[in-house]
């Protein structure tokens, strides 16, 4: 018993051991509202982010009406806007305030004037503005001074697509003078062309995962069926940004396909995507986001720009939401069909198409905040960054956003305590984990000395018990009693199960009213564990805490079956078990999830994330254990060979399945009449009425 | 035991009779808000035109078309009730009617085409009044294809005519004799009980249109008419609604002639539906009344939020529709998806440079909706006027996914006031101010508005007292209290700001007992003690009394988030039904999917039938703990919320209801101060203080800009702030639209910090704690306590755009203010006023 409890002992403190080293490192004038998700998924309403400032349209720039304007976009070097008015088949540039600079509607080609046709979009780079001519297929490169053409490039070969139809909707061009281009109906990803305007290859498009029964087919296929087998997820991009580092902000409406996406220069979606946040108003799936233009700012935020209902969706560099804006209607403010987004400065600019309008919205002091904020932290300035995240919390306490950037600023500040408060409340698992990690290092350290003096004490105290009990010394307390022996006789069951539960009804030491406690101190124990254990555990663990009887039932009831479904079945089999018997046998297997529990959840409150496995793995022997006990223990009790209790045993699952099936079958069927009855009489009333 | 059983069937009688007795009771004063005063005035036939003159103005009906004139005398501004633009046949009515169909289909007829064309009216006279009746029907001769006639009527017909045309009536009608007895004739007997003794003819079904036109025309030609048909109906014991007679209403209008102008009536007990298969739903009431010259400017003003205008030459083909008072959440189908202001006034108007007209809504508004419409092509003509809901309907599924068809659902009872609008002529103006200032006269001298002597420069604190979050052990749920505020740390904050020199400080404690934010009904009042005691409040009221404040505490009669054993509240008795029958709840608004989402927040809402006698109860505990008189009452939801009940025994329209509601709060006003927010016009009249009065208008596109006619009526007459600044969405713009319209500043808080971590179940924007905001208080008071002071007595008598972002309002003291919402500064006549500034100049 002693070197049992040595040997506990002295593993527990080699565990601790090994984690102090492993964790090293780790309206108002406004027509809509502004929101964001908690933890629970809900929108709720937080002050407004930016607010509508003013609309621009073709007749307030002085060029007359815009008809189906597909795109706005900004140069901070020339500080010009290029609104592609693409029914109007021209470019309209002005300066940041809207005036007027010029209006482009063609080139001169040689000696023959050109004209645009149902342009896309317009791209300024390195002096030179990229014209996407959608109608004339092809992509226009202008000296944006001059306006004289530089260079034309026209449909690029691309063998995988042989003779095909080519309508260019937008360009982008990255610092090595690579065009990225969105073309109609073209599914295989962006089109990367090289300076020259020759196709490279496709970009972006996800690639297909190959499964061994993919690579096995395919060694029946011929060359050409082979070449005809997708390489990449269909994938129709609708817009695309590129930020100061080159990556590639895309968007798509592609149902398999996540809707936002940063490609690096390989073309592999890099995002850093958190679903503690949707991306976009996907809870609602009736209603989804339909994101058709993104933007990205000078601190790595990006602006998703949602058509269905006209909102904006900002997110920070890690992809947490930080909120979200505007409406659809016909308020001022708001949109019909919008289109185009950019972000230019502490403004948004937004391109209707249906009302052919450019509306601006300008930052609150409250966004401002957030953003000065998450700059700072940027910085390394983390007290400075405090301050604008506690005034935001103090215009709006529920603010998540706040709470996690207080929790990177505590964590970064090594008060990993507070860090871990804020994730909480955030709702962050993965960021409390590291910061737990951090915190349970730290306390460690602080308090190791402690530690090893308390797990000294305990041990000496077991010695000196021991040794207390081999001389006979108190007696009384470690006297054999009759409890104590059926006590000693479950465990006994839990590791020598044949000879256990054979004598259980062989010779009767089976005890009811143990089996009884087992089962109480069962529930007790799995409540406990269901509704306190530590806070990751309770998430990735045992589930959601709010439904620990719900688990409970979930638990017992099946056991409960298997004992009345294997004592009907016994008369069939020729088993010999009584009731009592089988009931007795299922609750001494519960033994080991009393034996392990306790130190299943202290882990709880000890582990991060990333170790959960030495949670699972434990949880996952002691359920073995339990379902082996059960196995082996009902074939012993009933007296059946290795063949019949396996074949007992399916019958008793499928004794189980058809009392719950005759079960639902009767809630079922007096749910129907209780719907039947209801329809009718509401159908009656209503009429009536 | 005997005894027993007998005294308890006794008492079991006893309660049965008394609950009987409460609820004829209910029942009878509910008839008391429904009637309408009877109509004595002494009609006299008029053949010919009517002329009807004061000292102000002169109205000449014309009886040949229905047509009014009516000329200004002070300006000679003539006025006509139909317009003289109208494309074709359409602007020429003095009323149109909405009707449905028993599909629901919903069609629409007018004074004009409907029945001035086929001279289907009839006009009386009285003393400064006219009225007139029409009977509105598709055409002047409905087509007469009667469904059963009766072999004496076809003897007559066939006596009337040719032969061959009789021959063609045969085509289409079987007879069938009383005297057999086969199974078709068995059928036809037991639908119609008068072929037991008599034959008749039954018309065949599935007839083509041209074929029902040339059966009336030979039935007409025979000398039948659709008159003679009803009462071929009555004999054969037929009942109308047994068959398919064509849409046809009796309507009047009356006119009089008032020194503030000329007042339009419908009185509810003229209008007749003779076909059972249509329903009458709605009446607009002089909805292309205008200006006959030549004029320019042309703008509207509607009521929305603070006020818009809308310009006529600007917004062409643009409609702006809106109901007065908010929408009814009662009725699912006026729910709306956009974030609009309520229409607080039920007024609207016309402004121009030669001439302009301040119309009010004095009869039925509560059922009312606003229509302003501009026209730009030549298929509708313009006009601004209010439509009026004869019956409330709705349109219901009665299970999502069902193969079942929607139904129509209308309320039992026609709307339980004459629509009544008074429009008065008024003079050319450039600026909406000529609507606001006649606006605010008129409230004033019909008593609805006083200039009070009490109104004060107050600065406005909210304390929520605390909250309840649901929790769960082993699956079973129940509410942990959260404390947002305590009594002792808001007087210590109070105590703050009066040492800061802010005084005049009115409180709200909202949520201190009942249940907090997801309170029980209103219709008693406790204090949580984790919030307070009694002699706290008291201790609080007096501080703030003896610095110019007072206190107020809320009660919510509006809505109850629950129903618990013995609170007094009945879901059954209490809770407002909708027209389906179902209660009526009141949800939060979800703002991704942007509807009212039953899972957000869900509370009860109250029968406005039960308004009184929660307050009774309410004010009895309040008295009994606090003592009379000592604070003021909050009844925040009554000027923002107004909603009808369909409870088929009792049923109550939103005219009814606001009647319901002034009532209660002229019965609080009775026992002390009165404070409600938004301030619906019903409210107006016992309310002392409004907070959160609308500052902005919907901002909707048919809108050219928003103005503050609400403040120019208000000011003066009634303490008034704007949006709290703590909770608002756009706080940095609440502040300088607040000085704009002269509104108080209003601050939502807490006491305790950080009590809101716990609570996740909230959309919309939380108060913060109190000491964030201690020295923005302060910082705001000093800066404009002196201004307010100043102009809290004086008229707001003008509120004009400068530039695109600057702003300027006057008071009769000769004070202003100019308000930049720009970026860049704003000067001119050697004033400069900052970027997201203002520029306060005091007056005598």
């Amino acid at each position: 018993m002693l070197k049992k409890i040595i040997a506990i002992l002295f593993s527990l403190i080699v565990a601790f051991s090994s984690l102090v080293v492993s964790a090293a490192t780790s309206d108002g004038s406004l027509t809509y509202k502004t929101y964001t998700y908690n933890n629970s998924k809900t929108p709720y309403t937080i002050p407004a982010a930016y607010t509508f400032e003013k609309t621009v349209d073709g007749r307030s720039i002085g060029v007359g009406g815009f008809s189906g304007v597909s795109d706005v976009s900004y140069s901070d070097e020339t500080e010009s806007f290029y609104i592609a008015d693409s029914e109007n088949n021209r470019i309209v540039v002005t300066d940041k305030d809207f005036t007027h600079k010029k209006t482009i509607t063609g080139f001169t080609n040689g000696k023959k004037a050109e004209k645009f046709s149902k342009p896309g979009n317009a791209f300024f780079h390195d002096g030179k503005l990229y014209i996407t001519d959608t109608g004339n297929g092809r992509i226009v490169c202008l000296n944006e001074q001059t306006n004289k053409l530089v260079s034309v490039y026209t449909k690029p070969k691309i063998s995988a697509l042989g003779d095909y139809s080519y309508s260019p909707l937008k360009v982008t061009v990255d610092d090595a003078g690579r065009m990225y281009v969105i073309a109609r109906d073209i599914t295989d990803g962006i089109l990367l062309l090289d300076e020259n305007g020759q196709f490279k290859s496709f970009f972006g498009a996800p690639k297909v995962e190959v499964n061994a029964f993919d690579e096995f087919r395919k060694r029946f296929m011929t060359k050409e069926q082979r070449e005809k087998l997708y390489k990449s997820i269909p994938t129709e991009f609708n817009s695309m940004a590129i930020d100061e580092k080159g990556f590639l902000y895309v968007t798509t409406q592609s149902s398999n396909v996540q809707p936002i996406s940063r490609l690096n220069y390989e073309g592999v979606d890099v995002l850093t995507y958190t679903d503690k946040y949707p991306m976009g108003d996907e809870v609602y799936s009736a209603t989804p986001s339909a994101f058709v233009d993104i933007t990205v700012d000078e601190s790595g935020c990006y602006y998703a720009l949602d058509s269905r209902k006209g909102r904006v969706f900002c997110f920070d560099k890690n992809g947490e939401l930080l909120f979200v804006f505007g409406g659809a209607g016909t308020q001022e403010g708001t949109f019909i069909s919008p289109i185009s987004i950019e972000s230019v400065g502490n403004r948004i600019i937004i391109a209707d198409i249906t009302k052919n309008t450019i509306e601006i919205f300008k930052r609150t002091a409250f966004c401002d905040s957030l953003f000065s904020g998450i700059s700072l932290i940027s910085e390394g300035e983390y007290d400075k960054a405090k301050v604008h995240f506690d005034e935001l919390l103090r215009n709006c306490s529920t603010y998540i956003p706040a709470h996690l950037n207080l929790g990177r600023i505590a964590f970064q500040k090594g008060d990993f305590l507070t860090a871990m408060k804020e994730y909480e409340y955030a709702g962050n698992d993965d960021y409390y984990s590291v910061a737990f990690k951090e915190y349970r290092k730290q306390l460690m350290n602080d308090n190791l000395v402690w530690l090893i003096v308390v797990v000294g004490v305990i041990a000496v105290a077991l010695i000196v018990l021991s040794i207390l009990k081999k001389r006979g010394i108190l007696k009384e307390l470690f006297a054999e009693k009759k409890w104590k022996q059926d006590w000693k006789y479950v465990t006994h069951c839990c590791f020598h199960p044949f000879d256990g539960f054979w004598c259980v009804r062989r010779e009767g030491k089976g005890n009811l009213k143990v089996a009884n406690i087992i089962l109480v101190l069962f529930m007790i124990f799995f409540t406990v564990r269901t509704q306190f254990s530590g806070y990751l555990f309770n998430k990735v663990g045992d589930g959601d805490n709010n439904d620990a009887l719900l688990q409970l039932i979930g638990v017992v009831v099946p056991l409960m079956l298997w004992v009345v479904a294997n004592w009907c079945l016994s008369t069939l089999f020729n088993g010999e078990a009584r009731l009592k018997d089988v009931y007795i046998t299922v609750c001494y297997s519960l033994k080991p999830y009393l034996l392990l529990s306790i130190p299943l959840y202290v882990m709880t409150f000890f582990l991060s994330i990333d170790e959960a496995f030495l949670y699972t793995a434990l949880n996952s022997i002691c359920w073995i254990w339990i379902l082996a006990l059960i196995f082996f223990g009902t074939l012993t009790v009933q007296d059946f060979s290795l063949i019949k209790g396996i074949v007992s045993t399916i019958f008793t699952l499928v004794g189980i399945a058809l009392i719950i099936f005759i079960a639902l079958i009767v809630v079922n069927i007096v749910q129907e009449i209780i719907t039947y009855v209801g329809d009718r009489y509401t159908e009656i009333i209503y009429r009536l009425r | 035991m005997k005894k027993i059983v007998l005294l308890i069937l006794c008492i079991a009688l006893l309660l049965t009779n008394l609950s009987a007795c409460t609820d004829k009771a209910i029942t009878s004063d509910i008839e008391e808000y429904r009637k309408n005063p009877a109509d004595k005035t002494k009609w006299s036939v008029a053949s010919e035109d009517v002329l009807l003159e004061n000292d102000s103005y002169s109205f000449n009906l014309s009886a040949k078309d229905g047509h009014f004139s009516l000329i200004d005398k002070k300006n000679g501004n003539k006025w006509i009730s139909y317009s003289k633009k109208a494309p074709e046949n359409n602007g020429l009515a003095e009323i149109e009617v909405n009707y449905f169909d028993a599909q629901s289909q919903v069609y629409t007829m007018d004074s004009y085409n409907n029945a001035a064309v086929f001279g289907s009216f009839e006009v009386y006279s009285a003393e400064n009044k006219v009225k007139l009746s029409y009977t509105l029907k598709t055409a002047e001769k409905e087509i007469l294809v009667p469904q059963v006639i009766s072999a004496e009527r076809m003897e007559k017909i066939k006596s009337n005519i040719e032969a061959k045309e009789y021959r063609q009536i045969l085509l289409y009608y079987t007879k069938y004799s009383s005297a057999d007895t086969d199974a078709k004739t068995e059928a036809a007997k037991n639908e119609y009980p008068y072929l037991k003794e008599h034959d008749i003819y039954i018309v065949s079904q599935g007839l083509t249109d041209r074929v029902k036109q040339d059966l009336s025309d030979d039935l007409y030609a025979a000398g039948y008419s659709f008159e003679e048909y009803l009462k071929d109906l009555e004999v054969m014991g037929i009942d109308e609604s047994d068959i398919e007679l064509p849409p046809q209403f009796k309507v009047s209008v009356v006119y009089a002639l008032t020194e503030d102008g000329v007042k339009a009536t419908i009185p509810v007990e003229d209008i007749k539906n003779e076909a059972a298969s249509y329903v009458l739903q709605s009446i607009s009431l002089l909805p292309y009344f205008s200006f006959d010259g030549e004029t320019e400017n042309e703008y509207y003003y509607v009521p929305d939020g603070s006020g818009a205008v809308i310009s006529l030459a600007d917004k062409p083909n643009q409609i702006y529709k809106s109901a007065y008072f908010g929408a009814n959440l009662t009725v699912d189908s006026e729910w709306s998806s956009q974030l609009v202001q309520n229409n607080t006034l039920p007024a609207y108007g016309y402004y121009s440079s030669t001439a302009s007209f301040m119309s009010v809504v004095t009869g039925g508004a509560a059922e009312s909706i606003l229509t302003a419409r501009v026209k730009g092509s030549e298929i509708l003509a313009g006009g601004i006027y209010s439509s009026f809901n004869l019956y409330a309907y709705d349109s219901i599924s009665i299970r999502p996914g069902s193969k079942l068809s929607d139904v129509n659902y209308y309320s039992k009872y026609k709307i339980s006031e004459n629509p009544e609008v008074l429009i008065k002529p008024l003079g050319g103006s450039q600026n909406v101010n000529v609507i606001s200032s006649a606006l605010r006269d008129y409230l004033i001298k019909q008593g609805n508005l006083e200039e009070k002597e009490k109104v004060k420069a107050n600065t406005y604190l909210e304390f929520t007292g605390y909250t309840t979050v649901s929790k769960s052990f082993m699956g079973v749920s129940y509410d942990e209290k959260i404390v947002l505020s305590t009594i002792k740390d808001i007087t210590a904050v109070i105590e703050h700001l009066h040492k800061n020199g802010v005084k005049n400080l009115i409180v709200r404690l909202k949520d201190i007992g009942n249940g907090g934010m997801n309170h029980n009904a209103g219709n008693n009042f406790d204090i949580y003690s984790g919030v307070g005691t009694k002699d706290e409040v008291l201790k609080l009221a007096e501080v703030l009394e003896k610095n110019g404040g007072e206190l107020f505490i809320e009660n919510d009669i509006t809505v109850s988030y629950r129903d618990e054993f013995f609170d007094g509240f009945s879901v059954s008795d209490d809770t407002i039904k909708q027209l389906d029958g179902s209660y009526g709840y009141l949800q939060d608004f979800d703002l991704a999917e942007l509807d009212y989402k039953r899972t957000h927040n869900p509370r009860y809402l109250i029968s406005p039938k039960s308004y009184k006698s929660f307050a009774e109860g309410f004010l009895a505990d309040l008295t009994k703990l606090i003592g009379k008189n000592k604070v003021g009452i909050s009844w925040g939801s009554a000027g923002k919320y107004l909603f009808s009940d369909y409870n088929a025994d009792s049923e109550i329209d939103r005219v009814m209801s606001a009647k319901m509601t002034a009532d209660v709060l002229k019965y609080l006003n009775d026992n002390g101060s009165v404070m409600t927010d938004v301030g619906n016009f019903y409210t107006l009249e016992y309310t002392n203080h409004i907070l959160g009065a609308p500052l902005y208008c919907s901002l909707l596109s048919s809108e050219s800009d928003r103005v503050s006619v609400l403040f120019e009526a208000l000011h003066g007459c009634v303490n008034y702030a704007g949006e709290s600044l703590t909770t608002a969405i756009y706080p940095d713009d609440t502040v300088l639209r607040s000085v704009e319209c002269g509104a108080s500043l209003f601050y939502s808080l807490i006491t305790e910090k950080d009590a809101f971590r716990d609570v996740d179940n909230k959309m919309s924007i939380l108060p913060p704690a109190a000491e964030y905001f201690l020295d923005t208080i302060i910082k705001n008071h000093k800066e404009l306590n002196g201004f307010y002071e100043n102009t809290i007595k004086a008229q707001l008598v003008s509120n004009k755009q400068l530039t695109e972002n600057v702003y300027r309002t006057d008071y009769s003291n000769g004070a202003y203010s100019i308000v930049n919402y720009g970026d860049t500064d704003y000067t001119a006549d050697a004033i400069t006023v900052k970027a997201n500034s203002y520029f306060l100049k005091e007056g005598e």
